[in-house]
């Protein structure tokens, strides 16, 4: 009974102790919330991007410390992931109620098609007129992100998202082995192959390529389907129009071009073995004179061959075409539906296509959305050439979207399919075919 | 039967006996059958399991009977997944991968196991416990470490071409992981350097369970070494075997990390898995109902192919 009584008492203290704490607790930070208001109204918005890779990491973080520094009051709390795990994480972060207000997606129906379906993300339609994105760029630039307001319809309807960079796919060669061949940047698609010719008869594969990873070829593939066809009827095929098809005489002769290069022996032997990274190392410690890619591999390239390493866009049939190339804006970044801050948000969107934004991106080695009239480079640099390429190509009909977007699995089923073509297990036939079918399966009706 | 007695006699010295059975009487059951308070003790193992193995599967279940792209509302697909799953020549090939992969991943590493326990089931080897550690080493390295390691040892110009070709064998050479007739074996072959170690040392515990007396006497009766190996060693291995060759199994059809990190499922569709197909439906390509009736799939194959051994090989007379 005794010992009951005094538990018991026991007890109440602790409650009144508790309860003092407590209001203690709330008095402190009613009196800090009050402090804060004072001074301007903190916004913190939630960035999550792709940006992992060296440059554009420390691209990323400078761009997030000028709009900071711009924008008093306002914190950026950014996740960065390398572009694989984002891809399998993107939607199910968007979906979540924690969701980021600003995130990267990628266009076509694999992840941008099922945030629209899903209306995770906002129309930009407003925020376009309001900051004048529509003049930055044509319709031909923008249409990778946009969508038909239900998700189904890509490359048209609806803006949904904005990028910061842009990506162009072209030949880097190395500039003294060109040379060494007696041999200057080519004006037609003959004077290419005579180079690759030249070079063979030499010994050397002109060709570095890493093929293990499945999608550099794919590059090559892309860029001579955009030599033989029209970039009209390509772009229809990538946006999923009614009676595209990639089964052309045009695109079969494309595939036949790159197994034929590969029978030549233009690429080392065993290619599909060879790792990306790998190559990508030899080539910038000066082995193999042509690569065929885009501009996430100039950085590497130009720390290790400095001014020797030179780019140009295939070169057309004749002198003086139209010079055709694969590209697009990059990925593309949206606003989370759930964002509460959609406004600053926006705000943070148009500073990563300012000319500001565009030189610093440019300064880390990268190629910027923005096309730039004045660009503060060097000019004999390769990013010279690869933003002149882009100036001129995005201001053009002639930018062709990647290949890899048209339908969910198009990434396994044309790199696959790359791989085999290569590797001569499959006919230029079989490929277009195969890619064809993949297709059909998804853009039924 | 004085043990049921009335509350009120005096407590009688306690036994451990005729403390259970009063407490059985109060319970009003019989002696000797069970008490429900002993699935208390089970709750927690339970709990956990259903929680974490048995609603997931169910979920799974549930799921595969749905076309859902991981995000907007589901719609019933009935067995169309599973009709895709039957009729698709690139899952159909991916399943055909696994079974190829358990010759490398199961059947090799067992036979080298055994090569292995029966030369040492009679010799005296110095430094046995080192030798061990060594072979078991592959099985405590990372996969992923593994792979990355086994793509330059395979690479065109990585060791193992250099040399083929110091020997003369340079025809041969080739970018292994990159070859369309031998990217598979290639990536089988990293599945048995793993397993051999861990086959290994199961089974020469088990050896070394055998009686040596039973050595002496195939040795009176005149037995050389590969009779005893299969009168002897072999028998007496099989409880081993069974456990061995499921682990293995199941290892082989559910394949994923070397192949991901090593060959991504190429050169073309070479070394393509069902785990890989599944990863890459569910995750990414917006496919998670197909992904989930591949997954039951192989978790059917697996299951059965689990039963199947331990009925054939485990010595049920034990």
């Amino acid at each position: 009974m005794d010992h009951d009584k005094r538990s018991e008492r026991r007890g109440v203290r602790w409650l009144l102790v508790v309860a003092a704490a407590l209001v203690a607790l709330v008095a402190a930070t009613s009196a800090q919330g009050k402090s804060t208001k004072a001074s301007a109204d903190p916004v913190t918005l939630k960035v999550f991007d792709a940006n992992n890779d060296p440059g554009p990491n420390a691209e990323q973080i400078e761009l997030i410390k000028r709009f900071e520094a711009a924008n008093p009051g306002v914190t950026i709390k950014r996740t960065s992931v390398p572009f694989n795990n984002f891809l399998n994480t993107v939607k199910l972060n968007l979906s979540s109620s924690d969701a980021p207000d600003v995130s990267d997606g990628n266009q076509g129906p694999q992840i941008d098609g099922a945030l629209v379906k899903g209306k995770l993300i906002t129309p930009l339609t407003d925020y376009a007129k309001k900051f004048g994105w529509n003049k930055l760029w044509t319709p031909t630039t923008l249409a990778p992100n946009t969508f038909s307001a239900d998700g189904t319809q890509f490359g048209t309807g609806t803006l949904w998202g904005v990028s910061s960079r842009a990506e162009i796919v072209g030949v880097y060669y190395n500039k003294t082995k060109l040379k060494a061949l007696g041999m200057g940047v080519p004006k037609t698609f003959a004077d290419f192959e005579k180079i690759l010719a030249a070079s063979k008869a030499k010994g050397q594969p002109p060709f570095m390529i890493g093929n293990l990873d499945k999608y550099p070829g794919g590059h090559y593939m892309m860029t001579l389907a955009d030599h033989y066809s029209s970039p009209a009827a390509l772009r229809n095929w990538v946006f999923g129009r009614k009676g595209a098809t990639f089964d052309t005489p045009a695109v079969r002769k494309a595939a036949a071009k790159l197994q034929q290069w590969a029978k030549a022996g233009y690429f080392e032997n065993s290619f599909n073995s060879v790792k990306d990274s790998d190559a990508q190392a030899r080539f910038a410690k000066g082995e193999g004179l042509f690569v065929i890619s885009g501009p996430w591999v100039n950085g590497g390239f130009a720390t290790g061959l400095k001014d020797n390493v030179g780019f140009f866009l295939l070169p057309p049939e004749v002198a003086g075409g139209p010079t055709k190339a694969t590209g697009s804006v990059s990925l593309p970044i949206h606003i989370s539906s759930k964002s509460k801050n959609p406004e600053m948000a926006a705000k943070f969107l148009n500073y990563l296509t300012t000319a500001e934004a565009a030189n610093i991106i440019l300064q880390k080695g990268d190629l910027p959305a923005r096309p730039l009239t004045n660009p503060k480079v060097d000019p004999k640099s390769s990013i010279a050439s690869i933003v002149a390429a882009w100036r001129k190509t995005s201001q053009s009909p002639n930018l062709v979207p990647y290949m890899d977007w048209p339908t969910p699995t198009m990434f396994d089923t044309l790199m696959g399919g790359v791989q085999s073509l290569m590797a001569g297990q499959k006919s230029p036939e079989d490929f277009t075919k195969s890619v064809q079918d993949d297709w059909a399966k998804y853009h039924k009706g | 039967m004085t043990a049921v007695s009335e509350p009120t006699q005096p407590p009688r010295p306690v036994t451990g006996r005729g403390g259970r059975v009063r407490r059985s009487a109060r319970a009003g059951r019989a002696p000797g059958s069970p008490r429900w308070v002993g699935l208390l003790y089970l709750a927690p193992g339970v709990i956990a399991y259903v929680l974490f193995v048995l609603a997931p599967l169910g979920n799974n279940l549930w799921l595969s009977f749905f076309n859902w792209d991981g995000i907007t509302t589901s719609t019933w697909a009935g067995l169309d997944n599973y009709s895709t799953v039957f009729h698709d020549s690139q899952i159909r090939g991916a399943f055909y991968h696994s079974l190829v992969l358990i010759f490398f991943y199961s059947v090799l590493p067992v036979i080298l196991g055994l090569l292995l326990a029966a030369t040492m089931s009679h010799m005296r080897v110095r430094g046995l416990a080192t030798f061990r550690a060594i072979l078991f080493l592959p099985q405590v390295i990372s996969t992923v470490v593994v792979a990355i390691t086994f793509q330059w040892l395979y690479a065109d110009t990585g060791p193992l071409n250099q040399m083929l070709r110091a020997v003369g064998l340079g025809s041969v050479a080739r970018g292994w992981l990159g070859d369309f007739d031998y990217a598979l074996p290639a990536v089988g072959l990293i599945g048995t350097w793993i397993s051999t170690g861990l086959c290994m040392v199961l089974l020469m515990a088990g050896v070394q369970r055998i009686p040596i007396t039973l050595y002496e006497a195939a040795r009176v009766d005149g037995c050389g070494a590969i009779r005893e190996f299969f009168a002897i060693t072999l028998p007496g291995l099989r409880n081993e075997l069974a456990v061995v060759l499921t682990i293995t199994i199941i290892a082989a059809l559910r394949s994923f990390d070397i192949i991901y990190v090593a060959s991504l499922g190429g050169p073309g569709d070479q070394t393509l898995v069902p785990s890989l197909v599944i990863y890459r439906d569910a995750f990414r390509n917006n496919a998670v109902g197909l992904a989930s009736a591949i997954a039951i799939v192989l978790t059917v194959i697996i299951l059965a192919v689990a039963f199947i051994v331990t009925r054939l090989v485990e010595d049920r007379a034990k």
